[in-house]
């Protein structure tokens, strides 16, 4: 989504939450200029894959071997990212900062600066992991104190280096029910203007989608750049179908109830802009296919060398009433770009 | 030249009350049964009690009548101008206020008239008691002075005819009738009045020409004949025929001996003062948020915060049935039509044993009965929404008026929300409707049949998540609507008994949607009844009964986040999704019993009890209350109370499967303490409250197991200080200024320190001010000043990687405040009269200066970049009223 679009979106969400239908009338008072979610502003961590040795699953078994593989955008050529994780048994019920959820012993850590970062590997236990990460960004040094009021601080590298903290519930493997799949993307489920959009950054390959930035303007006499229509395909036989109970037990229990899971796409663009931050694939048996545009940076607004362009693409399995469901995997796509 | 009624029913009407009296009694015994029934019985066990024994109460009579002066330039109109006023044992009328104002400068000037009158005191056996009492206040036309030039026979063609003087003789039953009003006109209006003097004598000079006379006096009939001068005359003879006692009664005013307050402090304003301050499009009901002890709500969202209480601690009373909202969308318009009110009645604490459940405040609305007197009504445009009311007299006896009112926003919202959006808009839309039917076959009984409803709708549908929040899609909307058919039936059975009961049903719906992430629909049919007796034991001590039964079918289908305590938690726990459907019938009785005893002629003393019966959590309470008042001199009371108040937890809150069944009910300690002060002259009164609030076994979310429990305590303490300017007084000016120096904390865990209210305002200052300039012309501004409202700062946030999205880390709650608001409001309004119709034009400006008043803060994606959310800009409203 534009800057412009998040405003308005930021300006809707206000006019919803205040209550105040008269809100609408302060439109341009409430705006905010903010940097869209969908834009790659630094280096972060945006998800975990989690795999289990000898499963496709996504939630382990007591003495299962579970690899931790960190998602991770970052501009082309951005400096190393540095990071501290740390995984301890027990669940956080209460949420986010349940870094003190992280009070005992932790079963596995990692430390050190990488990119990409090295996966993280530990054996589950019989509860509930808490993983929690911290992160620096441009070369600078992380430290991280869970109970700090400011819990992760960043010291040397470049100027404006910026800390992150992430951190992720891993459920044990119900006993009630079947565990959860693993997603994983599928290299022709990304299209680019139509064609198919195959991995790779080296734009000197012809199979990389090329785009030519001119001197475009829009109806205000903006420069703007050019359009192009991302899709995103997905079929029914590539969703699980799952029993779904009520995301909370109820008495007396209720009948489970046939679903197909819903999947949700998180989209990064390095540069340009992107029509939306989310695009969702409903949990019907022929979801709507998807389109998102991306518009590449004006020409005046291209940055001196910049040739290519990467978009991020998260994928997570759902179930829309209850919420995430544990799959999670990313891929990286490259638009190469040229002045006209 | 006003007319002069005898306030004292008359014996024959008196007959036909009791007559009518069972009649009525006897369908009303049908339709009433489950309440009536133990009406009657409480009836009969006064009887047995010896009520019948008891000193009757005479109602005050006029003594010095009224001198009305028509304001400038309106001599020849006739205007009644509808009063509300104390009689005090002085016989001195006090707290004069308008309840049926006509405009032009009439209302100040009946006003005035009305405080030179002076009246025999209403008096319980021959002691003299204060009494409320309704005056109509008559204006008739004044004949145009009559300038005698003289008359040559060089005249021109233009100049005056010539005048005969012409005598004449009124006479009564009883012989020559003393001042009787004659006036005289023709096509062209009054060109003459006299008044006859102790003979009955009259004379008057006219022309030749056809005219009509019409001749009026006290008890009896007017009448009107035609007159033709052609040539000399001889002295003209008119009998004037006495009014029955039928006759007598209906145009009598009525004399309501009204009690001592019931509460420690009642704030009273009349319709006519209401829909006058600026900022508030001329609805009254939006006023009660510029009063002391009110808070105000962030982007006016138009809930009641009453002296730092939660919005859920209080409730608003329509003709005595609860109602579930006040306002439309944004506070902008109340659901009700300010034509049709008669009063507002706020009590911020400390109220009657009358009202329960609740441990804020009350607000009783009361609309007043449709007029009688032909076809009325009026039409309002503006920008925002349409309104009208049409009222009408059947007869004498019944009386119907029905109002509605629909906005448009939705005929140009989708213009001002920008493209790309929405994929679907539907409405906003909001509208309410009044039909209120008002019959009164006796002078002792009033039937009122009440229908009333509103609604707010807004849903919008997005097709793909938008923001950085991906649950952000799917259709997002609300309704809000309620719908109420109320009947209520009072009967007087003498001066020192009477019986009011109220029975109403209704449809409450809440439907709300954020996407995928919330799902809340709740349907209610509330059943709600009252029956309550008040009987004058014996002078000085009067004693109420009441059953005040509820009963609220719910069903609810609920799907969202576990609900956590609804204040004072900004942390959203992740303690998963919860999916309620379910159906219960939460049935609330209570019955009360009050006592108002005076003492040494100046202390009034209400004691009273009451005690409720929570079927949903099983729990009893009883709830001892008291309030006094002492007249230290005319001018000065001291008043104050202590009680206890009771309130069940919120329906999420004990509901199966979602909340904690075995709560009880949140307890509350009010004590209040406070004096009036007026200066009667000035038209000036001053009011300065103090009170202390203690709440205990508040609801709170456990942090260690989520569960909601009783272990949250709370105080609140402040000072209030109120002064008006009346209608009436020497400046042609009314107005108000309000303050409120407050705290409200909250405690919410035995081991946690205090911590801010929600809405703690410290300092709330309001000053409103309408000037009449005359001609037509109304100008008006009010200011408010409030302190922001408190609210926990976000200190950092983290990334959840199961959604991809940040959430924040909150700091000590309500450890923050935001900046002072302040917002100023003018009104300006030009009426123009055309015979009956009065057409007004009216600018109204909330937010003059468009200050930002910062009510809430954005942020991005990570909460590392943040911005203000500003509070309402200026919103003119300009509009066209007519008014027939």
């Amino acid at each position: 989504m534009s800057p412009r679009g998040e405003t308005r979106a930021t300006v809707a969400r206000a006019l919803l939450s205040g209550g105040a239908l008269c809100a609408a009338a302060s439109l341009t008072a409430c705006a905010a200029d903010f940097q869209p979610v969908s834009f790659v502003d630094r280096s972060r961590v945006v998800g975990v894959r989690v795999s289990v040795d000898g499963a496709d699953t996504t939630e382990p078994d007591t003495g299962d071997e579970v690899t931790l593989a960190w998602g991770v955008i970052e501009q082309p050529g951005a400096t190393r990212l540095s990071h501290i994780a740390i995984v301890c048994a027990g669940g956080a019920s209460t949420g986010a900062m349940a870094a003190g959820g992280c009070s005992g012993t932790p079963i596995a850590t990692s430390g050190f600066v990488s990119s990409p970062l090295a996966p993280l590997t530990f054996t589950m236990p019989a509860t509930d992991v808490t993983l929690l990460i911290a992160t620096c960004d441009r070369g600078a040094s992380v430290a991280l104190d869970p109970r700090a009021s400011t819990p992760v601080t960043c010291s040397g590298g470049e100027t404006g280096a910026r800390s992150d903290l992430a951190y992720l519930l891993l459920r044990h493997a119900p006993t009630d029910r079947d565990a959860n799949l693993a997603v994983t993307w599928h290299a022709d489920s990304l299209r680019f203007g139509g064609a198919p959009w195959p991995e790779g950054d080296d734009c000197t390959a012809s199979e990389l989608p090329h785009v030519t930035v001119g001197e475009r303007v829009d109806a205000m006499g903006d420069p703007t750049g050019e359009e192009v229509v991302i899709g995103i395909v997905w079929d029914e036989g590539e969703r699980e179908r799952y029993a779904r109970y009520r995301c909370t037990p109820t008495t007396p229990p209720t009948a489970p109830e046939d679903e197909i899971e819903s999947l949700e796409v998180s989209h990064y663009v390095t540069a340009g802009e992107l029509e939306r931050a989310y695009s969702f694939i409903e949990g019907t048996a022929t979801p709507s296919p998807l389109e998102l545009t991306w518009t590449s940076p004006p020409r005046a607004e291209l940055a001196p060398g910049v040739t290519r362009v990467d978009v991020f693409f998260s994928l997570r399995d759902v179930d829309p009433n209850c919420g995430t469901r544990g799959g999670y995997d990313l891929v990286r796509r490259t638009i190469c770009v040229s002045p006209r | 030249m006003a007319l002069r009624r005898p306030l004292a029913p008359s014996s024959s009407s008196s007959r036909d009350a009791r007559r009518l009296d069972v009649r009525s009694c006897s369908w009303l015994l049908t339709l009433l049964a489950m309440l009536f029934v133990p009406a009657v019985s409480a009836a009969q066990t006064a009887s047995d009690a010896g009520v019948t024994t008891r000193v009757a109460a005479t109602p005050p009579s006029v003594s010095v009548p009224p001198t009305p002066v028509h304001p400038a330039g309106f001599e020849t109109e006739e205007r009644i101008v509808g009063l509300s006023l104390v009689v005090g044992v002085d016989g001195v009328p006090r707290e004069v206020t308008v309840i049926t104002p006509v405009g032009d400068g009439f209302d100040a000037q009946a006003i005035a008239a009305a405080e030179a009158m002076r009246f025999e005191p209403a008096r319980r056996g021959e002691t003299p008691i204060a009494a409320r009492i309704r005056y109509d206040m008559v204006f008739r036309p004044v004949a145009p002075a009559v300038v005698d030039e003289p008359v040559t026979e060089e005249s021109s063609p233009d100049a005056a005819p010539l005048e005969r003087s012409i005598a004449g003789r009124v006479t009564g039953a009883d012989g020559a009738l003393a001042g009787v009003t004659l006036t005289v006109s023709s096509e062209d209006g009054v060109v003459a009045a006299a008044e006859t003097d102790a003979e009955g004598r009259f004379t008057v000079a006219l022309a030749d020409g056809s005219y009509r006379v019409t001749l009026r006096a006290d008890l009896h009939r007017t009448l009107d004949r035609e007159l033709v001068v052609d040539g000399d005359l001889a002295t003209l003879a008119y009998t004037l025929v006495p009014v029955d006692d039928d006759e007598l009664l209906s145009f009598s005013a009525r004399a309501v001996v009204e009690p001592p307050p019931r509460d420690a402090t009642r704030r009273t304003l009349s319709r006519e003062v209401l829909t006058r301050i600026p900022g508030t499009r001329g609805d009254a009901l939006r006023v009660v948020e510029l009063l002391p002890g009110v808070g105000r709500p962030p982007f006016g969202a138009g809930f009641l915060i009453v002296r730092g209480a939660a919005p859920g601690d209080s409730e608003v009373f329509l003709n005595g049935s609860s109602v579930p909202l006040l306002y439309h969308f944004g506070g902008l318009t109340s659901f009700f039509n300010s034509s049709l009110l008669e009063r507002i009645d706020f009590v911020p604490g400390n109220f009657s044993v009358r009202y329960g459940r609740r441990i804020g405040g009350i607000l009783e609305v009361d609309p007043r009965d449709p007029r009688t007197d032909g076809v009325h009504g009026y039409a309002d445009v503006n920008l925002l929404d349409a309104s009208f009311a049409v009222e009408a007299g059947i007869n004498e006896n019944f009386s119907i008026a029905i109002a509605a009112r629909r906005s448009y926003i939705d005929f140009f919202f989708n213009e001002i929300v920008p493209d790309g959006i929405f994929n679907i808009v539907a409405a906003p839309v909001y509208y309410d409707y009044q039909l209120l039917a008002s019959w009164r076959p006796t002078a002792a009984d009033r039937v009122r049949f009440f229908l009333y409803g509103s609604s707010d709708e807004l849903s919008l549908v997005f097709g793909q998540p938008s923001g950085p929040n991906p649950n952000i899609r799917g259709s997002f909307g609300f309704v809000t609507q309620f719908h109420r058919a109320q009947l209520s039936y009072r009967h007087v059975f003498s001066p020192s008994l009477e019986q009011e009961t109220m029975v109403s049903f209704g449809w409450n719906q809440v439907q709300f949607g954020i996407g995928d992430t919330a799902r809340l629909e709740l349907s209610t049919l509330p059943f709600q009844a009252r029956s309550e007796w008040r009987a004058q034991l014996v002078p000085n001590v009067r004693l109420i009964g009441g059953l005040d039964i509820g009963a609220y079918p719910t069903s609810i289908s609920f799907r969202g986040a576990r609900p956590a305590q609804s204040e004072g938690r900004p942390t959203q726990a992740s303690q998963g999704v919860v999916e309620v459907d379910q159906s219960a019938t939460a049935y609330r009785p209570a019955v009360y019993l009050e006592s108002n005893v005076t003492m040494f002629d100046r202390l009034d003393a209400v004691v009273g009890v009451r005690t409720d019966f929570f079927r949903d959590i099983q729990r009893w309470t009883v709830d001892p209350r008291m309030t006094f008042r002492y007249r230290v001199m005319p001018e000065l009371n001291i008043r104050g109370g202590a009680g206890v108040f009771s309130q069940a937890p919120e329906f999420q809150e004990s509901a199966p499967n979602v909340g904690n069944p075995n709560l009880r009910p949140i307890r509350a300690l009010h004590f209040g303490l406070g004096t009036d002060l007026r200066f009667q002259p000035q038209g000036v009164s001053v009011t300065v409250d103090g009170f202390y609030k203690h709440i205990e076994d508040r609801v709170v979310t456990d942090s260690s197991t989520g569960q909601f429990v009783n272990q949250g305590l709370g105080r609140i303490y402040g000072l209030e200080v109120g002064a008006r300017l009346e209608p009436g007084g020497p400046l042609p000016l009314i107005g108000f200024l309000s303050y409120t120096l407050m705290r409200s904390e909250r405690q919410d865990a035995p081991d946690q320190a205090w911590r801010l209210f929600d809405y703690d305002q410290t300092h709330i200052f309001t000053l409103s001010l309408v000037w009449t300039i005359g001609d037509g012309w109304e100008a008006g501004a009010t200011l408010r000043l409030v302190s922001g409202n408190p609210y926990t700062p976000i200190t950092g946030s983290v990334n959840d990687l199961s959604t991809g999205t940040y959430r924040p880390i909150y700091g000590a709650v309500n450890s923050a405040r935001n900046p002072l608001f302040n917002r100023l409001d003018v009104r300006v309004q030009k009426q123009f009269v055309i015979g009956d119709f009065r057409l007004s034009v009216y600018l109204d400006v909330q937010n003059v200066f468009n200050s930002t008043n910062r009510e809430g803060t954005a942020y991005s994606y990570d909460y590392s970049q943040t911005s203000d959310i500003g509070g309402l800009p200026i919103i003119p409203s300009l509009g066209l009223r007519g008014e027939l």
